[in-house]
């Protein structure tokens, strides 16, 4: 049971639950789910503030499953991608975390819950497509599948290589779609009471490569970019001219915001001078997908 | 005779010769293609790598898509031992065989490069194609099976990967496979730690032991073999020494992407791009696009195998330089302006085709 309350998200979690195939309704109104909901207010609170996760209550699993059930409820229904990412960064994080002492049987039951072909042979080992899919997001040298150990199809991994993959897997079903209908009206207040990190930026996109453009549109939705990423775009911005506060609250978006490590790489940038990355540099690391300068890739043959 | 798998799934895109585009066509059946081609009589025919619920829609959010087969283009242009070879001013009409930016005779910078296209063009893209093939078949454990490889029917090879897992994946998982079959982003520097460089082994897959096999080669050719041996026995490289032999890292880099296929990545990344039909003849060529086996790849030469025009003369007035070329066992060329000659149909479709000559009537 315990193994549910820690990993909520999983199609074995939403089975327990399903067989009392509550409505939205009950959801909002049953007062035997009020701490479900408060839980869920927490679980919101906590992702919208970046702080921490709190500890699951092991005895108590469907409380926790029902108060995820209930943050994805909101956030489909609050129709904001970065509460999206928000949340999903906390749920991705909040596994790393779970996960460190679980046993390998078990890391291996929550990837086949999620859908990714792993297995463990005399070290993890995942399917290639999963293995691309998955580190999309982690750009980092030592993640770009060219730099891997390859067998046959399948990518081998350390364990906690293998838990920082299924922690993006775990992001990956936050973030998909659900079905929802319109909130009810306690839902509406837990998303009222959200203080959603959001600054206006009022800068125009205008001089920015087609590239630089989509990452500043990806981190203004919230979403999870790479340290590389991260750079290319703060080196762009300062050389088209916007102030190091402007290119700080472009970053508030960013899901893992720390105020003051943002502040200090960017101040960095822009004290050293450091000449924004060439559109050649930025394919070279996977950045823009297709074309860096042309807005709509041509197609003929 | 014209194929597409799933034809019922697909939108085509037809050219005429009268250079009118019909897009967003759709068929029930591969008869119906066929009838449709033997009327219309395309200069070009396409068709989709994406699978539609209702390809015929304009709209792509009304199309109800499916998945796309991952496409890779292998194109000969600028690959070694096959490049230009004719420089036409489009103003004063001179040509000449060296590379031009300006016109030496009238100065004018409207110039057209223009290829032939040769058996070393067709080798050259072969050789691609296998390494491809290769890494397809090594890294990503995919069987021949899975795959399908036709000739364009110009200067080109396309690879589609058929099986269903690949269908679905997202541009920036196609992105990251195009990049990833060039040895985009590779990077000893992971190999470094404060110890020193931990090299892979030559045993290990993926691009780390084609990396390894390369590195104990360069070493050995600069007589470095117990460098080479400790690099055999996974043993740590100390970091100094490797700092001071930069080039040998950088070598043993080229050496490894010399077993990289060259794709276009725009390509691979276009879910929504448009390909030449199996078995249609490529207006450029009057050669015909085909599939082919892997086994059929080596043996295969379009300038007899996808030979897709009858013998029959037809006059033809030479206006740019023509080389000399072989097709359908026979050898023609070369030519030069103003040549007025008698060819069989296929051979002068090529000239004519390729903006060399024009057919008298």
């Amino acid at each position: 049971m315990s193994f549910l309350a820690k990993y909520p998200f999983s199609e074995e979690a939403k089975k327990l639950v399903e067989r009392e195939g509550l409505s939205i309704e009950e959801l909002a109104y049953d007062p035997l789910l009020s701490k479900a909901r408060r839980m869920a207010k927490e679980r919101l609170e906590r992702a919208v503030s970046r702080s921490s996760f709190y500890q699951p209550d092991l005895l108590d699993p469907a409380s926790e499953i029902y108060s995820l059930i209930i943050a994805r409820i909101i956030v489909e229904g609050s129709k904001d991608e970065m509460l999206r990412n928000l949340l999903a960064e906390y749920e991705s994080k909040r596994f790393m975390h779970l996960s460190k002492e679980e046993s390998n049987e078990n890391l291996l039951r929550i990837a086949s819950d999620l859908n990714v072909k792993m297995e463990l042979k005399e070290e993890f080992r995942v399917w290639i497509l999963d293995y691309i899919r998955l580190s999309k997001r982690l750009k980092d040298s030592k993640w770009r599948a060219v730099n891997r150990r390859i067998e046959g199809g399948y990518v081998l991994l350390s364990r906690d290589e293998a838990r920082r993959l299924l922690a993006e897997a775990v992001r990956e079903r936050i973030l998909s779609k659900i079905d929802v209908p319109e909130l009810p009206s306690p839902f509406l207040e837990i998303l009222k009471g959200l203080k959603i990190p959001r600054k206006a930026v009022k800068r125009g996109k205008k001089g920015l490569l087609p590239c630089v453009e989509s990452l500043l549109d990806s981190i203004m939705r919230g979403e999870n970019l790479p340290h590389v990423a991260r750079f290319a775009l703060a080196s762009h911005l300062l050389a088209a001219g916007w102030s190091t506060e402007e290119v700080l609250d472009v970053f508030r978006h960013s899901p893992d915001f720390k105020e003051k490590v943002a502040r200090y790489q960017i101040e960095q940038i822009a004290k050293k001078g450091y000449r924004p990355p060439s559109c050649r540099k930025m394919t070279s690391w996977g950045l823009c997908p297709g074309e860096c300068r042309v807005r709509k890739v041509a197609k003929a043959d | 005779m014209i194929f597409a798998p799933e034809v019922e799934k697909r939108e085509f895109m037809f050219m005429g010769f009268d250079d009118v585009v019909r897009r967003y066509i759709s068929f029930k059946s591969l008869d119906s293609l066929r009838t449709y081609m033997a009327d219309i009589v395309p200069r070009h025919a396409y068709y989709s790598v994406g699978l539609y619920k209702r390809p015929e829609m304009r709209k792509m959010e009304q199309r109800g898509f499916e998945g796309a087969e991952v496409l890779f283009d292998i194109d000969a242009t600028g690959l070694e031992g096959c490049s230009y070879d004719l420089y036409f001013c489009e103003e004063c009409s001179h040509e000449q065989q060296k590379e031009m930016q300006r016109c030496p005779s009238c100065g004018s910078e409207r110039i057209k490069k223009m290829d032939w296209l040769d058996e070393a063009c067709i080798r050259a893209a072969k050789a691609e194609v296998k390494k491809l093939l290769k890494i397809l078949r090594e890294d990503f454990g995919l069987g021949n099976d899975g795959i399908l490889v036709s000739y364009t029917g110009n200067r080109g090879f396309h690879v589609r990967i058929l099986a269903k897992e690949f269908l679905k994946l997202g541009k920036e998982e196609r992105a990251e496979i195009a990049g990833y079959i060039s040895a985009r982003g590779f990077d000893y520097e992971v190999f470094s730690s404060a110890g020193g460089y931990k090299f892979p082994k030559p045993d290990e897959g993926g691009w780390r032991g084609r990396f390894s096999r390369a590195l104990i080669s360069v070493l050995r050719e600069n007589k470095m073999d117990e460098i080479a041996r400790d690099i055999e026995e996974g043993k740590t490289i100390e970091r100094g020494f490797m700092r001071k032999r930069r080039w040998i890292l950088e070598k043993a880099v080229s050496r490894m992407k010399e077993e990289a296929a060259t794709v276009d990545e725009a390509v691979t990344f276009d879910i929504q791009r448009l390909t030449r039909v199996p078995n249609s003849l490529h207006g450029k060529t009057g050669l015909r696009a085909m599939t082919l086996t892997y086994d059929e790849l080596d043996e295969f030469d379009p300038f007899t195998d996808a030979v897709g025009l009858s013998d029959s003369p037809v006059k033809v007035r030479i206006t740019r330089k023509v080389p000399r070329f072989s097709i359908n066992g026979l050898v023609f060329g070369p030519y030069s302006r103003d040549e007025v000659l008698e060819l069989p149909a296929y051979a002068a479709a090529l000239i004519v085709l390729r903006e060399r000559g024009k057919a008298e009537i």
